[in-house]
């Protein structure tokens, strides 16, 4: 360690004395790593008691700083649709939907959960949420998300740290946009965190950004500081972090563009949504609301200039919700409009993705069951719908001609319909379907539709047909011999797998190939609709029997799949 | 099946008490308004009624008439009533009882099995889609019906989506009586006289699983399956070892009761509809259903029989019936071996299997229903059960 002498023990206290200064500019409190740091940028004369007097002396507080979890709690690990849930639910901290309110007396995180109006996060508080909650469909994700806190209490502390987690991702997003320290202290206020430990949370949230995004300070002269920054980490989460290197060459590279805004119903209105994206790692966030579509493609580079002349901005200062996507409300607009993220840096702005906005929520849990030709879907209306739109079209419609309305067809349904018979049936055939349903809101006159829900249904094999004949001819007849002719045939071309024939003394139909049953293997082949296949099936000599045709289970899975066999009338499979 | 409605009936049962009588014993009770002298009976307890089902109250008394048989004159007060009532249980009998056939049905099974459930979604059902399908109407046969099943049934599961509680014992029908279902099957049929017309009234009873666990128990239902014209048998392939096996497993929030056995509970009820009759196959048709098939569906492969669409016809499809029966045998000899497909053929003249989903989906532990109720082939047994008494056609495709 090199001392200085006293000339340099007067700079290096006039570089601490700005030091400090400049932290305190930014922060209200600090840690350990702070201190270490600004010792090694004064100089070495200054020790960390003098850094820790002079950053008294600005008003900023040298506290330890709590570590911070780097996974979520395992209570809620194994729900990954938590924090979705949460910010779907419009809330920043699960804990609001139990005592349905923001907070408004406070609370207390780093010895412990305490609310300050003497209230207690437990077991019966999340039941007694539970219990007030309206048992509708409209609060299905306020139940699950109290379910899954009513779960986690019955580990200890676990909600401790749920909440703990939910605010540090909170304040880690801020982080992430470079907010200083002292408005990510305030956002934690806002949570209703007791003031002085907002500010240390905060503190641990900014270090702990610092640490990973800026290098390893520079020496300020050919002497090396008296020890390396890494000595007195904040936490040992961030022991291991790799440091960038002290520099970086910097190559200009084009924005990266948003490409997942989402749109997401308010729950409980209908004139909000809530738009969500991930922040790109560089430049600003601008969104711009339209009547159409963006006239270019996601990821074209445009001059930011050029954005200007499409539709009109909206502020794009989103916060930052529990999922660490940035989200922000916005009053839907009265007639169909678009909203398109674009990411500017300097002169460029490179186009994202964009959503349609409609009034009403789109409906929830589109689901579908497929029973053959036909698919059932069910759903759950949004507020106030009348009715819905459903389209389908099968997936096989060429991707290269986006809006192909090849084989699409849409029908309507009312709400009471829906309700009455048991979800929406149609015939939709046995290919892949992308399905859409639109709900319809309003009354006469002034309907409008919601952005779409939608599913794609996979396809089953295409149907072959088979049925067991008598043979033909009199010499069959005359013998009586028991033989059958398989007849397959097809509705569409088709390649048809391995199939095997059984034949079995069950006493009921079989439902699948036993070994030693099998009477005939007939070889994969390519069918043509209105071509049927004949095969003479010869069958013992003696009956009664079942007989029976599978797709060869041995052969390959790939190929078993293409087609669905279809029996005849369970009569002709019962041979006499 | 054809029957002379003038000519008096000799054995009518009783959609209430399932009991049989005569047609000229029906009673009639006083309408209770004045006569033409002024006079008017004041109400009174019925001591029938209360033992019987528990209904307290007064009411005007009731009396026999045998020369009228649809409106009769109270003989104290002299006023004209069209109130009938049975002679044995003083219940009010539906406007077109003994008009018109009969069918008693007994839904039986074991507890959670589902026939409170299946019953509600095959009436409503029935109101919204099978009736168009049919031509065929079903409304409830009397108040009673009316408001009991629209309000305890069909807006609890449809609109609170939540199942309904167990349904009470027998023994406790007494504190709150839970009475049969009546409703009123109308169809249009096919004839040079216009607007001919195939009624029947249908009587639901919705036995408690508990009644059928002991003997004891057993006793207070022999009467409701032996006046029974056709029974329907709820199974929970659940409640099977194989079947638990298959079953989704959000579907298996309870563990299964031995007495809730499906097997033990067949043998139950063959005993009671045997017991005091020759040891012969029973004659009455049979429905064995076998519910909760969306536990099930992921392991049906496509082109099974439980995975069409449902018949569209105006009637009993015999093929699709068929096809189902003997899929449902063999999945039954999957699940639970051989012993209750034995056991019907010993035992039965005539059954069939149905395989049905009342909710499409499975319920939530909690016992509700998270979305719209979507049932699926919920109304081939009763369709099938019509058919054998020939309210609906059958089907017959080759």
């Amino acid at each position: 360690m090199i001392q200085g002498g006293g000339g340099n023990r007067g700079e290096d206290s006039q570089r601490l004395d700005r030091g400090a200064a400049a932290i305190s500019e930014d922060a209200s409190c600090v840690g350990q790593w702070h201190v270490d740091r600004l010792c090694a940028e004064s100089g070495p004369s200054v020790t960390p008691a003098e850094a820790r007097i002079a950053l008294e002396r600005q008003g900023v507080r040298v506290a330890e700083l709590p570590r911070l979890p780097t996974q979520p709690p395992s209570a809620i690990a194994q729900y990954p649709d938590f924090a979705p849930l949460v910010a779907s639910l419009g809330r920043k901290l699960s804990i609001e939907l139990i005592f349905d309110t923001t907070m408004p007396h406070g609370f207390r995180l780093l010895t412990g959960l305490r609310l300050d109006d003497g209230r207690r996060l437990d077991r019966e508080a999340i039941e007694e949420a539970q219990r007030q909650t309206p048992e509708d469909a409209d609060h299905y994700d306020q139940h699950r998300v109290l379910s899954m806190l009513a779960d986690a209490a019955q580990q200890p502390q676990a909600l401790d740290d749920i909440v703990f987690w939910e605010v540090v991702e909170y304040l880690r997003s801020l982080a992430r946009l470079e907010y200083p320290q002292r408005a990510i202290a305030e956002q934690a206020v806002r949570l209703s965190l007791e003031r002085s430990e907002a500010e240390v949370v905060a503190a641990a949230v900014a270090e702990e950004h610092k640490i990973r995004e800026s290098p390893a300070p520079a020496p300020i002269s050919d002497t090396k500081p008296s020890f390396p920054a890494t000595d007195h980490p904040t936490s040992p989460d961030l022991r291991d972090q790799p440091r960038p290197p002290v520099s970086r060459p910097v190559r200009p590279q084009p924005p990266q563009p948003v490409t997942d805004l989402q749109v997401r119903p308010m729950r409980g209105r209908t004139d909000v949504v809530q738009l969500s994206w991930n922040p790109p790692p560089a430049g600003t966030v601008w969104l711009r609301m339209a009547l159409t579509p963006p006239p270019w493609q996601v990821g074209s580079i445009i001059a930011a200039s050029e954005a200007d002349s499409y539709g009109r901005p909206l502020s794009a200062d989103g916060v930052p919700g529990p999922d660490r996507r940035m989200s922000r409300e916005v009053t839907v607009p009265e007639a169909q409009a678009f909203v398109t993220a674009l990411t500017v840096r300097d002169s460029d702005a490179t186009v994202g993705g964009y959503v349609e906005i409609t009034r009403g929520a789109p409906v929830r849990g589109l689901s579908a069951l497929r029973f053959g030709e036909e698919i059932r879907l069910t759903w759950t209306w949004p507020a106030g719908a009348i009715s819905a739109r459903v389209a389908w079209q099968p997936s096989a419609a060429p991707e290269d001609q986006p809006g192909s309305s090849a084989g699409r067809q849409q029908r309507s349904c009312t709400r009471r319909r829906y309700q009455d018979e048991g979800g929406f049936s149609a015939m939709m055939g046995y290919q892949a379907q992308r399905i859409a349903v639109w709900a319809v809101i309003g009354g006469p006159g002034e309907e409008y539709v919601t952005a779409p829900a939608e599913i794609e249904v996979p396809a089953i094999g295409k149907p072959v047909r088979y049925d067991l004949l008598p043979v033909r001819g009199l010499v069959g007849r005359a013998r009586r011999v028991r033989q059958r002719e398989l007849c397959l045939s097809a509705e569409q071309r088709c390649v048809l797998p391995d199939l095997i024939v059984v034949e079995c003394r069950h006493p009921t139909v079989p439902l699948s190939p036993h070994d030693k049953e099998t009477v005939t293997k007939i070889r994969g082949r390519a069918m043509d609709p209105g071509t049927p296949l004949r095969i003479p099936i010869p069958l013992a000599e003696h009956g009664p029997s079942w007989v029976k045709c599978f797709v060869d289970p041995a052969g390959p899975a790939a190929a078993r799949g293409r087609v669905t066999l279809i029996d005849p009338p369970v009569k002709r499979l019962w041979v006499r | 099946m054809f029957s002379l409605p003038m000519l008096p009936r000799f054995r009518l049962a009783c959609p209430y008490c399932y009991e049989t009588f005569p047609e000229w014993r029906i009673g009639f009770r006083c309408s209770g308004r004045p006569g033409p002298s002024g006079d008017r009976c004041e109400p009174e307890s019925d001591p029938l009624l209360e033992s019987r089902f528990g209904i307290t109250g007064d009411r005007p008394h009731t009396f026999r008439d045998g020369r009228h048989r649809y409106h009769s004159v109270c003989p104290v007060s002299k006023a004209k009533t069209n109130t009938r009532v049975c002679p044995i249980c003083h219940s009010t009998l539906p406007v077109y009882f003994g008009r018109m056939r009969s069918q008693l049905i007994a839904l039986v099974g074991a507890r959670d099995s589902g026939k409170t459930v299946f019953m509600t979604v095959f009436m409503h059902e029935f109101q919204y889609r099978l009736g168009d399908r049919l031509g065929a109407a079903i409304p409830g046969a009397d108040d009673n019906t009316r408001s009991i099943f629209s309000r305890d049934y069909e807006q609890r599961l449809y609109e609170g989506r939540s199942l309904p509680d167990p349904t009470f014992t027998v023994e406790a029908e007494r504190q709150g009586y839970r009475p049969p279902m009546v409703f009123r099957f109308m169809r249009q049929i096919r004839s040079r006289l216009p607007g001919r017309t195939k009624q029947t009234l249908l009587s639901f009873f919705d036995t408690a699983g508990e009644d059928l666990i002991t003997t004891a128990s057993t006793e207070l239902n022999i009467r409701y399956l032996e006046a029974a014209d056709a029974i329907i048998l709820i199974l929970d392939p659940l409640q099977m070892k194989g079947g638990r096996q298959l079953a989704a497993s959000e579907a298996l929030q309870q563990e299964p009761r031995p007495e809730d056995d499906p097997y033990s509970v067949l043998q139950r009820i063959t005993e009671m509809l045997k017991a005091g009759h020759r040891d012969r196959p029973v004659r009455k048709p049979l429905g064995v259903v076998f519910t909760k098939l969306d536990a099930l569906w992921h392991k049906f492969p496509e082109g099974s029989p439980l995975k069409r669409p449902e018949s569209d016809g105006a009637g009993c499809d015999e093929r699709d019936s068929l096809d189902v029966h003997h899929h449902v045998q063999a999945l039954l000899h999957d699940w639970d071996g051989p012993q209750i497909d034995q056991y019907l053929k010993y035992n039965f003249r005539c059954f069939r299997y149905f395989g049905v989903s009342a909710l499409g989906a499975i319920p939530t532990p909690d016992k509700r229903v998270s979305t719209v109720i979507s049932p699926y082939r919920v109304g081939d047994p009763i369709l099938w059960l019509l058919s054998k008494a020939h309210m609906v056609p059958v089907i017959r495709r080759r």
